[in-house]
């Protein structure tokens, strides 16, 4: 045997070890499925696909088709656009989708009472969630954060859905339906114009405008800070007039408890209806906690009132609103009202383990198209997800404990 | 850089503070989609029949950006896998000498499992699977020496892969 011959007999067995091929998978019939049918070259040709990895970070729309079945039964198919969506997510395997009607498609929006238990039914848009920075973990995380604090917490949030996608025809994973913030969020959910919105993001000095204008949030917030002392209570009253204080404070609530590693460097939203008598103050959105839950329980940072700072620049509202008395006074006796009922140990076990429950007949499935983790490692990252919000909810109570005693 | 610094622990320090009576090198290559591997493994025995093996493999990615999806590489560090294990002689004559492997190794680097045939590029679309989550597994193999040169064919459950490589008999 010379040299050739044998090189091709060891890359033939090569090759043969090779574990290959398309896995065929279909759904356990436990979850609504969405089949989304899009043109083959809008998902991987070099020109124009968003799927694969040098185009899907661009903000490109196609034409798609979008089926929604429950228990077998088809409940709607429309034609839609759709976009890959997420920030750093989009680099992972399985990606997020944006959903979106429009006129030019066929029906300006979908009326459907998707999620239970949310005062529309009406939807401009659909985000169907790869579950962000927790793909390929507890792939619930977000989604049980939110349904923690969503019947306590002054803050709009996304309401939430398991399902099932098929990609044209084939099995893609468990895919987390959610409501997309944007201005028609908000005109439907509480009857306001859309037009209307002012919806930022990112730096409260610094905001980013998703919608509208962020003139009037520096004119009335930033700048009216920069030259009052909150300390003063009529200067607080005044702020309180122009945000919605309640909100505010919880949302700071919320990720600081939960230790939202991906925050406050990014995943700040906040908007308000500058015509509505009702949603004229701003208010705060919960979004992207994948990267809480997890971690250094002990690391605590609320803002200048406790632990260290990140960004002295990221908490300006709050580092100025623990100033006034009143407000800190307040905002601990918040503070334990969450650690003792929002985030009450059996409560939010029960919450999550209910989230598992739902999706633990499909996740196999999705663990052999993805190779998450197996099922035994993704139900001990789920326990992990517990066992942080035991040992966080004790932290949290003894430190908010010994804030109010200095504070008296 | 770290990869020098593994390489040099396994080929320079291990042996020199173990107790040995023949070192053997081997050079291995190993290739699954869109990855060369090649790597170094250094065998010390520590009798007539028996010995331990340290192994450590790098990869360079050779893909094409348009059939894959996703890359969970680490740009500093293209660490792929290492092992661990004990080498038996099995047949000993004159110069020829057939022996096996035995041992664990683990992955860290990615790997790509098709996820879809493109019909109008006529070509697969690849997934990076591996997380850049550690999988274990066993890692066996079959050598055979000729005086001072051994051919090694190597196998591991971790993801399936085939290794081959040539040795060389340093001392003895």
């Amino acid at each position: 045997m010379n040299v050739r011959n044998l090189s091709f007999l060891l890359l033939l067995v090569m090759s043969a070890c090779k574990k290959e091929d398309i896995i065929d998978l279909d759904d356990s019939g436990t979850l609504p499925v969405i089949r989304l049918t899009v043109d083959e070259e809008y998902l991987w040709s070099p020109d124009s696909g968003l799927y694969i990895l040098p185009n899907c970070f661009e903000k490109w729309e196609f034409p798609a088709i979008i089926e929604y079945l429950e228990n077998g039964h088809t409940i709607f198919r429309e034609n839609v656009g759709f976009r890959i969506k997420g920030n750093a997510s989009r680099g992972q395997s399985m990606k997020s989708f944006g959903i979106y009607w429009r006129n030019k498609y066929g029906n300006k929006r979908l009326e459907y009472d998707i999620f239970d238990n949310i005062p529309t039914s009406i939807f401009k848009r659909l985000f169907l969630r790869n579950s962000g920075n927790d793909f390929g973990e507890t792939h619930i995380k977000d989604a049980s954060i939110s349904m923690i604090y969503k019947d306590y917490a002054n803050v709009e949030y996304q309401e939430y859905k398991p399902s099932v996608l098929y990609l044209n025809d084939e099995y893609w994973g468990i895919y987390n339906i959610r409501e997309m913030i944007t201005p028609h969020h908000f005109a439907y959910h509480f009857g306001l114009d859309s037009d209307e919105i002012d919806l930022l993001e990112g730096s409260e000095l610094n905001p980013k405008v998703d919608d509208g204008s962020a003139n009037d949030f520096l004119n009335d917030i930033i700048y009216f800070i920069e030259e009052n002392d909150l300390s003063n209570n009529d200067n607080y009253i005044t702020l309180c007039n122009r945000i919605d204080i309640d909100s505010y404070i919880d949302y700071i609530i919320i990720q600081t408890y939960i230790r939202n590693t991906d925050w406050p460097g990014g995943n700040v939203k906040w908007w308000r209806d500058k015509s509505s008598a009702s949603f004229s103050k701003w208010r705060w959105v919960v979004y992207d906690t994948d990267w809480a839950l997890k971690s250094n329980v002990d690391q605590v940072w609320i803002g200048d009132l406790y632990g260290d700072i990140p960004k002295e620049e990221d908490l300006f509202i709050f580092n100025n609103l623990i100033k006034n008395p009143d407000f800190k006074k307040y905002f601990l006796e918040r503070y334990l009202f969450f650690i003792e009922t929002v985030f009450e140990k059996r409560r939010v076990e029960s919450i999550i383990l209910a989230n598992k429950y739902r999706i633990e007949k499909e996740y196999q499935n999705h663990h052999l198209k993805w190779n998450t983790l197996n099922s035994n490692q993704w139900s001990k990252s789920i326990d992990e997800m517990i066992q942080f919000n035991n040992m966080r909810n004790d932290r949290m109570k003894s430190i908010i404990n010994t804030l109010q005693g200095e504070n008296n | 850089m770290k990869i020098i610094r593994i390489l040099f622990v396994v080929i320079v320090i291990i042996p020199n503070t173990a107790f040995s009576q023949q070192k053997n090198i081997w050079l291995t290559y190993g290739y699954s989609t869109f990855l060369h591997s090649p790597g170094i493994e250094f065998n010390s025995s520590i009798n007539d029949n028996i010995g331990y093996q340290l192994g450590v493999n790098t990869y360079i990615l050779d893909h094409n950006p348009n059939q894959i999806v996703n890359l969970s590489n680490d740009d500093k560090f293209n660490f792929y896998n290492a092992n661990v294990g004990i080498f038996g002689n099995v047949l000993n004559l004159n110069n020829c000498m057939l022996g096996v492997t035995l041992g664990v190794k683990v992955y860290y680097g990615p790997e790509f499992k098709t996820l879809h045939y493109y019909s109008y590029g006529n070509y697969n679309i690849y997934f990076d699977n591996s997380e850049l989550r550690p999988t274990y597994g066993l890692d066996s193999g079959v050598f055979y020496s000729y005086r001072k040169i051994t051919a090694i064919l190597k196998y591991d459950t971790s993801r399936r892969k085939l290794r081959i490589g040539l040795g060389y008999v340093f001392s003895k």
